[in-house]
């Protein structure tokens, strides 16, 4: 287990503030921030490359403060993967073993054949680095930290660089191989879809404040810092005021409507902010218009941007001018035939929304 | 285009004008000089005193050119402004003025001491040695350091945590990685120290046979106004230099680090 207590780094400019985070151990945490949130310095600070100006760390109870990287249990992926360059695949792979007097030469070369099978790794190691794809680096990087049988791996970015398929094939890899060699992760990346698909708990970072950390389970019915549903995705903000008329109505001035959510959502408080992502905003077909749909609005196509193969649609409030985003397929787009400047009916899907604050 | 034209037109004026320079050598050459050169037992002395005194001088500098490198490139530490002044020391005071300076100290009551006890550098082979360590320490640092400056530090902390120690680190990592500028840097640095001159001369003098070296050969023989025996000393010392200088280039030529 890592815990971290109060940890500050000052580095230039950048602050890292007062951070305190555990990583429990057979767990597979993910740090997730924006660029320059401080999430690369306090994994190097884990690893002891770098010396926090206060707070403390412990790793597996022992306080990790005064230990040099070498004495710390962990193996430690960077973003660049830091591949020796003088050094082959094999190399690279046996460099940390090699330190170790207890290995000989054949339990070296019998623990490196075991990992490149696993890691199809197989077939580079007499290879040059120079000559490996970004991909075949990070495994064989990868591979170097884990055949240290160290309990503990900390990861720092390693889906940046990949494109969509491959972000999702090592998200697998990585998955397989925490549950395989019952592994204590920690993981830092910019993009929400590797950390869903990977964190048991999610830890959530910018500007070098932690602003949350929550079991990826719990995320949907637990309100959000604003900062927090940022992150991941919900780009619509809503004000809502309950309803002098009705206690279980609430108005949104912004989208000039009622809406009607369960308790859990606003709590009986009088007023709240909901956090909702452009997926969750559903136009009402026209066969449906006359259904009692509740949580209802207006709104004006203000502008249509395409993307793969989903549209993202600014829509406009026609009264107080609110924007908001939608997102729904190209299919739909075209088979409902919306364009710029259409009015349309749309709904929020309740089971999505959250409280954000 | 035109200042294309302007700044290739500027790189080519050098190798006019070098080139001007070595070309004029030739216009005194004489293949009876070379003969008679070839046949003299001083000149054969003084390339041996140049080349094994270089040598010491630049294995000298360069044992502590290698760790001082490594620290100003990696560490911060109290006096590391003032010693980063003083690596160009050489090249901010003349030659003669720093053969002066070391003349000045061995008058001092510790350069006394060492005179009396260890060495006499004055007139002396060693006193060469001195004067040449002198005038390259300084740059082979600088050298050192750019070498270990470009190597990214990257690979020394992924090194730590992989369970090297710090002297493992840079034994298995920094000097491996190193290994290439530093034999270059080690080859600039024999050039500079074969062709030093002024604190040579201020310290060893040019004896025949004991302390003459090739810069200081090329500077009797002028005076004499031999010129043809001049031009045949430069043009070994420049054979000698130009070797050196492809081998560096060669080396040099393929980088092993991203």
């Amino acid at each position: 287990m890592i815990e971290l207590k109060n940890i500050t780094i000052e580095a230039g400019k950048f602050l890292l503030d007062e951070v305190s985070l555990t990583v429990e151990n057979g767990k597979f945490h993910v740090l997730l921030g924006p660029t320059g949130s401080g999430k690369t310095i306090l994994l190097e600070t884990i690893a002891g490359l770098v010396k926090p100006s206060s707070g403390s760390i412990t790793i597996n109870a022992v306080d990790a403060a005064s230990l040099p990287p070498e004495q710390r249990g962990l193996s430690y992926l960077p973003q660049d993967y830091a591949l020796f360059p003088h050094k082959n695949v094999y190399e690279n792979i046996a460099f940390g073993l090699t330190l170790k007097k207890n290995f000989s030469p054949g339990e070296i070369n019998n623990k490196i054949s075991e990992l490149s099978w696993l890691l199809n790794i197989s077939h580079l190691l007499n290879r040059n680095v120079h000559h490996l794809s970004g991909g075949e680096q990070q495994r064989v990087a990868l591979a170097r930290a884990l055949v240290l049988d160290n309990s503990m791996l900390i990861l720092d970015e390693p889906t940046s660089s990949l494109n969509e398929t491959m972000q999702e094939e090592f998200c697998l890899l990585l998955k397989d191989l925490q549950k395989r060699f019952n592994l204590t992760v920690l993981m830092t990346t910019h993009h929400k879809d590797s950390a869903f698909m990977l964190a048991d708990r999610l830890h959530f970072i910018e500007s070098g404040k932690l602003f949350l950390s929550i079991d990826t389970s719990k995320l949907n019915h637990t309100p959000l810092p604003l900062k927090v549903a940022e992150l991941i995705g919900i780009t619509n903000v809503l004000k809502l005021k309950r309803s002098p008329e009705n206690a279980s109505v609430y108005h949104s001035t912004e989208l000039n409507a009622d809406f009607q959510f369960s308790e859990y959502l606003h709590e009986n408080s009088e007023e709240f902010e909901l956090g909702i992502k452009p997926v969750d905003i559903r136009v009402i077909k026209e066969e449906e218009k006359h259904l009692n749909h509740i949580n209802r609005f207006h709104a004006i196509v203000e502008q249509i941007i395409f993307k793969e193969s989903n549209a993202l649609v600014f829509l406009k409030n026609p009264v107080s001018g609110f924007m908001l985003k939608m997102e729904l397929s190209s299919y739909n787009l075209r088979k409902m035939n919306i364009v710029n400047g259409d009015i349309l009916l749309c709904k929020i899907k309740e089971e999505y929304v959250r409280k954000v604050y | 285009m035109k200042v294309k034209q302007l700044v290739i037109s500027s790189a080519i004026s050098i190798l006019i004008i070098y080139g001007i320079l070595i070309a004029s050598a030739f216009y005194f050459f004489n293949s009876t000089t070379l003969r008679e050169s070839l046949s003299d037992k001083r000149l054969y002395s003084a390339v041996w005193i140049s080349v094994s005194a270089a040598s010491i001088a630049t294995l000298l500098a360069v044992i502590i050119s290698i760790p001082a490198a490594y620290a100003l490139s990696r560490y911060s530490f109290r006096l590391k402004p003032a010693v980063d002044i003083f690596l160009e020391l050489p090249m901010i005071i003349s030659p003669a003025a720093l053969g002066a300076l070391i003349l000045i100290f061995f008058q001092t009551p510790l350069g006394n001491f060492i005179r009396e006890n260890c060495m006499d550098v004055v007139y002396a082979f060693s006193g060469i040695v001195l004067a040449q360590f002198i005038t390259v320490l300084g740059i082979s640092t600088r050298m050192m350091k750019a070498v270990f400056d470009e190597i990214p530090v990257r690979y020394e902390n992924i090194a730590r945590t992989l369970g090297a120690t710090h002297s493992q680190t840079f034994f298995k990592v920094s000097l491996p990685l190193a290994r290439k500028g530093m034999l270059s840097a080690v080859v600039l640095t024999w050039a500079k120290a074969i062709g030093e001159f002024g604190a040579t001369i201020t310290v060893a003098g040019s004896m025949a046979l004991k302390t003459e070296t090739l810069p200081t050969a090329i500077f009797m023989k002028l005076s004499m106004a031999d010129i043809k025996g001049t031009v045949i000393i430069i043009l070994i010392l420049f054979s000698i230099s130009v070797i050196m200088l492809v081998l560096a280039r060669l080396i040099l030529r393929t980088k092993i680090y991203d």
